[in-house]
């Protein structure tokens, strides 16, 4: 028995919980025979009964039929435990250990596995903000920067300095910045000297319009006077006419011819030519009021056909057209936004000129035609007359110059008015022009915004 | 008393810095028929003067029946002046005055008016055309009534 005893009470790798019992069948109730780990007086006093719900790997063990697995045990606790008969002796053996503790380590294990789960989790998760936190932080500033920026405000720099993507892209960003900010300044100040130089040449033109003014009436004044009192001379003279032929008898013949031709040649003479001066000036003045009062009268816009104002213009060219047997071309012409007499007196003036200055030598041709586009209108006026030498080109637009040849009547105003026309509505007027081939003159309108846009 | 006069009883004062512009409208208003004395004021504040009765007039035949023949560009004072200073005070303000210039630019036109001006005459140059302005005006004033200033 002893030696059975010591087996029993060998709980070495069995833990806290684990023990070998041995028990034997007394009629319908097993009997343990060794001292249980729980009970230590249970030696052949403590028993179980068959069919009850306590030590079932006994019961069973006795019964013949051995295995292994969960049952519960004697104190009605869950153990895991194998069972066996001993048929030498019928005994049944039953070694046996709390599940409880049996499973701990599992349990454990499965602890530590979901602890660290759940930090990995815990970790990811806190990863991924930082994370996304350190990338979002630096974008939603950039956002914040450039829209900034956007509104007008340049002064937003961002001031990330990391070593990474975001730092380069920062990085990027701020000398983008600063480059945008310098051409910045320099688009403005180079808008400021624009202003500074048109506000010159605004004030520049204004003198000069109140030049010419000043000088072709202040120069005016002293016609007045050359007209006035050559025409009192023409009354003194004939007054003394009259006195003269009161006393012509009285004269001799040498004399009184002599008197004759003073009075009635030479005074008038001079008089006259003092006369046709006086008028030339008065009308180179009275031109010149008329360029500078150009700028200032007020523009009408309408729908202006052009066909209609080039046929106005032929038609009162038609005779020297038809004598000069010359071919008018008159292409498809738009209707513009624009003041009627300011294209009356364009196209006047630059077909009045075609027709003017044909060559005498061949059959004049001229072609008008036009071309219109996103900003503006372009009028060609082509003609295949005398065309203009190179050295004359530079006087073209001049006032009061005109051509070599003197036989074509004008004052030299035309053109000079034309580019004025054409100035004053930011356009332009330029030409084409090869001596003795012909001329081409090209004029350059804005559109106008229309009142119906 | 403002019994109105008739043109023969009104002295004309030739307001003109130019002399020779002042002798042509002499001439042609006499040979319009104006007998009426005419005193030349070489520029506009010699004319205020003599208007207002300035001391230093007292020995000219000082007239108070006065039409005014009256230049704009005048040194010292000018035409505008001279009109607005006229209109402005009580006892000028019934003068008529005659602008007679050079200038035909349609903004002076318009600013004698709105100063007051009751007539304004453009001198051409034009001799033909100026001389028969003139006589025209003297035609004019042949049958206008001057109110007496008393």
């Amino acid at each position: 028995m002893s030696q059975i005893n010591r087996m029993a009470a060998d709980y070495t790798g069995l833990g806290s919980t684990g023990e070998t019992v041995l028990a034997a069948r007394h009629e319908s109730e097993a009997v343990f025979l060794t001292p249980l780990r729980f009970d230590p007086n249970a030696a052949l006093t403590r028993s179980a009964k068959l069919g009850s719900e306590l030590a079932l790997p006994m019961q069973q063990a006795l019964q013949g039929s051995g295995d292994k697995g969960l049952s519960i045990d004697y104190r009605g606790k869950e153990v895991l435990a194998v069972w066996q008969y001993l048929p030498h002796t019928r005994l049944g053996m039953v070694v046996k250990i709390d599940s409880e503790e049996a499973f701990a380590s599992i349990d454990r294990f499965t602890n530590i596995l979901l602890i660290i789960a759940l930090l990995t989790v815990i970790g990811v998760v806190v990863a991924g903000l930082v994370v996304s936190r350190s990338l979002a932080s630096p974008i939603i500033r950039l956002t914040e920067v450039a829209e900034q920026i956007a509104s007008g405000d340049y002064s937003g720099r961002i001031d990330i300095d990391s070593t990474d993507e975001i730092g380069a892209l920062a990085s990027a960003f701020n000398n983008m910045t600063d480059n945008i900010d310098r051409q910045r300044h320099q688009i403005m100040d180079k808008s400021d000297q624009i202003e500074k130089r048109s506000a010159t040449l605004s004030a520049a033109n204004e003198e000069i319009k109140s030049f010419a003014y000043i000088v072709s009436h202040d120069l005016r004044s002293p016609l007045v006077n050359m007209k006035g009192f050559t025409g009192e001379l023409k009354f003194t003279l004939e007054e003394i006419t009259e006195k003269i032929e009161a006393l012509e008898d009285k004269l001799a013949p040498t004399e009184r011819e002599a008197i004759h031709r003073l009075i009635a040649e030479d005074i008038p003479e001079s008089m006259a030519f003092i006369s046709t001066s006086v008028d030339k000036m008065d009308a180179m003045l009275t031109a010149i009021l008329k360029l500078s009062r150009l700028g200032r009268r007020v523009l009408q816009f309408e729908q202006v056909d052009l066909t209609e104002i080039c046929n106005n213009a032929l038609a009162s060219l038609a005779h020297q057209i038809e004598t000069t047997h010359t071919t008018v071309l008159l292409e498809n012409m738009p209707i513009i936004y624009n003041d009627r007499m300011v294209m009356e007196q364009i196209m006047g003036n630059l077909i009045g000129n075609a027709v003017k200055y044909l060559a005498t030598d061949r059959p004049g041709r001229i072609r008008i035609y036009a071309e219109t586009n996103n900003s503006g209108t372009v009028i060609y006026v082509e003609d295949n007359g005398r065309g203009i030498s190179d050295d004359e080109k530079e006087k073209v637009f001049q006032i009061f110059r005109r051509g070599k040849h003197q036989d074509v009547q004008g004052e030299g105003m035309g053109l000079a008015y034309v580019q004025t026309l054409a100035r004053a509505q930011n356009g332009s007027i330029s030409f084409e022009s090869e001596e003795n081939k012909g001329s081409t003159f090209t004029v350059y309108l804005p559109n106008k915004p229309s009142a119906q846009a | 008393m403002t019994t109105a006069r008739t043109i023969n009883e009104v002295s004309i004062i030739l307001a003109e810095d130019d002399e020779g512009h002042a002798k042509l409208t002499e001439k042609n208003l006499r040979r319009a028929g104006i007998t009426n004395p005419i005193r030349w004021c070489k520029n506009g504040q010699e004319t205020m003067d003599f208007v207002m009765g300035n001391a230093k007039f007292e020995d000219d035949p000082h007239m108070d029946c006065l039409l005014i023949l009256l230049d704009l560009n005048m040194p010292i004072l000018d035409g505008y002046q001279v009109l607005e200073k006229l209109k402005a005070d009580e006892r000028t303000k019934k003068i008529p005055v005659i602008i007679l210039t050079t200038t035909d630019d349609d903004r002076e036109v318009k600013r004698c008016y709105d100063l007051g001006c009751n007539i304004y005459v453009t001198k051409p140059v034009d001799y033909e055309g100026f001389s028969s302005a003139i006589r025209q005006l003297g035609l004019f004033l042949n049958v206008v009534k001057i109110p007496d200033l008393g």
